[in-house]
């Protein structure tokens, strides 16, 4: 009898304790009801994204000015192009989890490299919007290409690329993601950002995307950018200086 | 010898003046974006290191400006410490703020590492690496 008050009496302490360290871990401000927390891989290492836990919390001034001169910081459409996939927060958080985590996908900030370095999503890589704008055959476009899972291709002679355009539609050359210099059949999904409904860097990183033949259904843009992501409380991270993979002259 | 028709030598010009157009329209955009970081990161007010006041007030030297200068990947030679700090910030703005951090010590390390090599992934490099210690 002794022994088993002894037994309930630890298991109710347990339990007591349970019902404390939940109660203690709980959070106030959720991501959605049933999810507290995202964990991204950031540069190789796991990062736990939260929102900001405390009500009486505002946004930088700076993140909350209303009236950018458009142009150049005009609205931008929820789709930059057709076929290209609009965002929100939610489906980032999903990407995230999904795609980046498991290598499969990447959050590309399409920024310039200073306002990188000012703080991004964590899980993102820089790639600014610059690079795609250059020739098919830039280096630059090269290295960014290489991190997307796009190969380049040996030099196709005019007539192969004349008979893969001309069976385009039979896809009888297993060309259909395939330009004179690249081959996107592995191209990863990616989701691309900036600074927000205002900034055109991104949309304008993917229209070249595009151009340089990358597939449009996998294409993403998250339209909200850094400014709905702070507005939300959401972390943004100052990256390590070695995290920079590309330079731009004159705007870095 | 195929001419060229009056209508396609306009057409081509036009096609010229359009790149020029556009060309002159991502740099402008560059310029815009490069004025918005410094607003929203407050790092134009890089706090200016008091200097004592020497006997004999130096010869204003003119600074150096990236506008119109071909940039390449570095900084030209024989600047002084406040032209290059100048050049950093106009034309390599990420690695000023990373600069900006440093103490008087290390900026004038970094100096030294632009007089001793003026590309830019040289200074970076430099400045990183004290950043890191």
């Amino acid at each position: 009898m002794k022994q088993m008050r002894r037994v309930f009496g630890v298991c109710a302490a347990v339990l007591a304790g349970g019902v404390w360290v939940g109660a203690a871990q709980a959070l106030d401000v959720k991501i959605t009801e049933n999810r507290d927390t995202v964990t991204v891989q950031h540069h190789g290492k796991p990062y736990v994204i939260q929102r900001e836990q405390d009500p009486a919390h505002v946004v930088d001034a700076a993140w909350g000015k209303t009236s950018r001169k458009c142009p150049p910081f005009c609205l931008q459409p929820n789709v930059p192009l057709p076929g290209v996939h609009a965002v929100g927060e939610l489906e980032v958080l999903d990407f995230m989890e999904k795609k980046v985590n498991t290598g499969q996908g990447l959050l590309i900030d399409s920024r310039l490299p200073s306002w990188y370095m000012s703080g991004t999503i964590p899980g993102s890589i820089n790639i600014p919007f610059t690079v795609f704008g250059e020739i098919p055959t830039a280096t630059d476009v090269e290295k960014a290409f290489k991190l997307l899972g796009v190969e380049r291709r040996p030099n196709v002679g005019g007539l192969r690329r004349s008979l893969e355009r001309q069976f385009a539609a039979w896809d009888l050359f297993d060309a259909r993601y395939k330009t004179a210099y690249w081959d996107f059949t592995n191209a990863k999904e990616v989701v691309l950002w900036c600074n927000g409904p205002w900034c055109g860097q991104s949309p304008r990183a993917i229209k070249n995307l595009v151009k340089l033949g990358y597939p449009l259904e996998r294409i993403h843009y998250y339209r909200g950018g850094m400014q709905m992501w702070k507005v939300l409380g959401l972390p943004s991270v100052v990256p390590e200086p070695n995290t920079v993979m590309f330079e731009v002259s004159g705007g870095e | 010898m195929r001419m060229i028709t009056a209508g396609q030598l306009l057409l081509l010009l036009a096609g010229i003046g359009m790149m020029t157009v556009s060309h002159g329209a991502d740099e402008d955009y560059l310029k815009a974006l490069k004025e918005e970081t410094q607003a929203l990161t407050g790092a134009g007010s890089a706090p200016a290191a008091a200097a004592p006041a020497p006997a004999e007030a130096p010869k204003p030297q003119p600074a150096w400006s990236a506008a119109g200068q071909g940039l390449g990947e570095g900084l030209p030679p024989d600047l002084s410490h406040e032209q290059f700090e100048a050049a950093l910030k106009s034309s390599y703005f990420g690695t000023f703020m990373f600069y900006a951090k440093l103490n008087a010590t290390d900026k004038a390390a970094v100096y030294q590492a632009y007089k001793e090599d003026g590309q830019i992934a040289h200074i970076r490099e430099k400045t990183t690496s004290l950043l890191k210690r």
